[in-house]
């Protein structure tokens, strides 16, 4: 691996998320600054759907994502994919808040879907987008935690089944399987919106 | 869920990502045909794409990083490399020296004295000390000549002490 200082701010623009990484570890702030750039903005809008659009807790979380960037950027295995890396970091992150703050029992008790699958929606609420995007915020977080981490990952972030497979160390069937699960859920839940879904 | 679930959902879904329901091929439909209405496909293909759209990140342009992020990270990582200091140097420890080259001249000088001194003390005198010559079977002066106990190493004791004797 090359040593610290010898790449241009230009150059260290094109090198890979690994070596990046590499260069953190010897105390490389360009190499630093240039990671968060490529990350931060994605793990902020991870989190806030992870943590039920809390944009606050979005951003505590993205700061102490990257905290631990700085202090356990040695335990980074160089020949792995840094964004599996960070994923897995960040889920551990949420999963350690869901056991903590139980948000799992307080959204399944929430009588939320009660009013989002009443009878008779207005047409204006039905074809309002922002109203579906707060609508499946909701839905998202009624989901179980590892449904909606592999849903995220999927249709938020854009990863492959394979990556998502590595992230959450499970079989790539197995993720499948999670994702059209949540589908299905989504699907339910947001009943609302058939008629907007069914275009 | 059912056995019919469990097995087909994994393709079902690389086709719903990727296929409308008229895209399908006749096997394809076949396949989902008794399990899966048109109208439930179309509604679940159409529900991942506006997930996707309204999940995608930059969707909500709102939301960015808090400008105060970037900058406190920075003076942590600043902090935590001058407490480290320098980067390790990233060489093979050195290797030993090898035994004669630790030794210096006094030493040397030295441990050639401890040497000398250990073969003085184990020949000829130390008999002496403790009066060995006293004992008649030392005296035996028909043993061997003189020039035999130049050359004799084991019973040097014994004849030299003849030596002194006669």
């Amino acid at each position: 691996m090359k040593q610290p200082g010898i790449f241009s701010e230009n150059q260290l623009n094109e090198q890979p998320d690994e070596l990046l990484m590499g260069l953190i570890r010897h105390g490389n702030e360009a190499a630093f600054e240039i990671l968060y750039q490529r990350y931060s903005l994605k793990m902020l809008h991870y989190f806030h759907k992870m943590l039920g659009s809390q944009e606050a807790k979005a951003q505590d979380f993205l700061q102490d994502l990257f905290v631990k960037i700085i202090e356990k950027a040695h335990l980074f295995n160089p020949e792995k994919k840094f964004s599996t890396w960070l994923y897995t970091l960040a889920g551990n992150m949420c999963k350690n808040e869901y056991r903590s703050m139980q948000v799992r029992r307080i959204l399944t008790h929430s009588d939320e879907w009660e009013q989002l699958c009443g009878k008779d929606p207005s047409p204006e609420v039905l074809m309002d987008q922002q109203q579906f995007e707060d609508s499946l915020d909701k839905a998202l977080r009624a989901l179980e935690p590892i449904h909606r981490e592999v849903f995220v990952l999927r249709y938020q972030q854009e990863l492959s089944i394979r990556e998502i497979s590595q992230i959450v160390q499970c079989a790539e069937g197995t993720v499948k399987s999670r994702i059209f699960y949540a589908l299905k859920k989504l699907s339910a839940r947001l009943c609302v919106y058939h008629g907007l879904i069914k275009d | 869920m059912n056995k019919w679930e469990h097995q087909d959902e994994r393709d079902l879904l690389a086709l719903l990502e990727a296929k409308t329901y008229d895209m399908l091929s006749r096997e394809e439909r076949a396949s989902l045909g008794a399990h899966i209405s048109r109208e439930t496909y179309e509604r679940w293909r159409r529900l991942q794409l506006l997930a996707r759209q309204s999940l995608k990140v930059g969707a909500g342009a709102q939301l960015k990083p808090d400008p105060t992020i970037l900058p406190s990270l920075k003076t942590l990582m600043a902090s935590r490399t001058r407490v480290k200091g320098p980067a390790p140097r990233l060489t093979l420890p050195l290797k030993k020296k090898p035994f004669r080259r630790q030794l210096s001249v006094y030493q040397a000088i030295a441990a050639a004295a401890a040497i000398l001194f250990a073969i003085h003390i184990s020949s000829n005198h130390w008999k002496q000390d403790v009066g060995l010559h006293a004992y008649p079977i030392f005296a035996d002066s028909t043993s061997s000549s003189p020039q035999q106990i130049m050359l004799q190493d084991e019973d040097s004791v014994k004849d030299d002490s003849v030596l002194r004797l006669n």
